[in-house]
């Protein structure tokens, strides 16, 4: 996915030009699952900008799902993504409205957060 | 564990500890690797900050949202994405969990018009047709309508056969009647 975010702004040579719209297609994509990788396999981010990138993940989710439907992605996945963040969010909420709450630690583990 | 077995278990223990001090090649060997784990759950793996009470998640929420915005204007799909899209979508009723006012999974209606849109028009009246035509009440016919040729043996025939096309019709109305309350109930559940 990394690596083809890195290719963002670059263009094929002229003979594959036709599939340029497929590249950007992949990059979207690439985009759009960056916050979800960096949840599981980043471990030096701050929880902040963890959720940051989860909340990119779901506003940019929804959009292409809103448009294309099933077409880029199907609804299990569209289902498991937006419940994983919204497990995310809901249980960092609750810990943060507990009284009883000492300095608890938030370590996101797919849709079980 | 009984208090006998105690004792032997910690010496146990002492002994796997000693080796491992003489032999700090083997924390890191196997699939545990005791001394540094990858397990992103485990506190001692991770470095960033998981501190709950420090996140903002109105603030997370927003800054999220601009992030996609700059990344979706990215594609020529959706050059004209701005922060007000998503209020927008969030005003008419759409969630992120039900993106078309339903949950996902459940079926969505094709645009009027369209190539789906007909075949699930022909689907539809398929269905109809293959439920089929109400069935007529069967009337419980009167004794004196019966033909007096028939003979007594013919009119408990007759009877008898009224009264099971009846208790097929009635269990085929409170069949029907079930499923129509399910899907009344599934259909308020949804909305």
């Amino acid at each position: 996915m990394r690596a083809i975010r890195a290719l963002i702004g670059k263009c094929l040579p002229d003979e594959k030009v036709g599939l340029q719209h497929v590249l950007t297609d992949l990059q979207l994509w690439a985009e759009a699952m960056d916050g979800m990788l960096d949840l599981a396999l980043d471990l030096k981010k701050n929880l902040n900008v963890i959720m940051r990138g989860a909340s990119k993940v779901a506003h940019m989710v929804i959009k292409i799902y809103f448009d294309h439907g099933t077409k880029p992605m199907p609804g299990q996945l569209y289902h498991d993504l937006q419940r994983s963040i919204n497990n995310l969010f809901q249980s960092v909420a609750r810990v943060q409205s507990d009284p009883t709450n000492m300095q608890a630690l938030h370590f996101p583990a797919g849709s079980g957060s | 564990m009984t208090a006998t077995r105690l004792p032997d278990s910690l010496s146990h223990e002492l002994q796997i500890r000693s080796v491992f001090l003489t032999n700090l090649a083997f924390r890191e060997r196997g699939s545990r690797r005791l001394g540094r784990s990858n397990d992103h759950v485990n506190a001692r793996s991770t470095d960033g900050d998981r501190d709950v009470d420090v996140v903002n998640l109105l603030a997370e929420w927003k800054l999220g949202r601009a992030d996609a915005v700059a990344a979706l204007t990215m594609h020529s799909a959706y050059v004209n994405v701005s922060e007000g899209t998503f209020t927008a979508l969030a005003g008419a009723g759409h969630t992120m969990m039900r993106s078309h006012k339903k949950r996902v999974g459940d079926k969505l209606l094709a645009a009027k018009g369209s190539a789906r849109a007909e075949v699930e028009e022909d689907m539809e009246e398929e269905e109809e047709l293959n439920d089929g035509p109400a069935m007529p009440v069967p009337t419980k016919v009167p004794t004196a309508d019966v033909p007096g040729k028939l003979s007594l043996f013919d009119q408990e025939k007759h009877m008898q056969a009224n009264g099971v096309l009846l208790a097929i019709h009635k269990e085929r109305s409170s069949v029907l009647a079930n499923l129509k309350s399910q899907r009344a109930r599934s259909a308020a559940a949804v909305s």
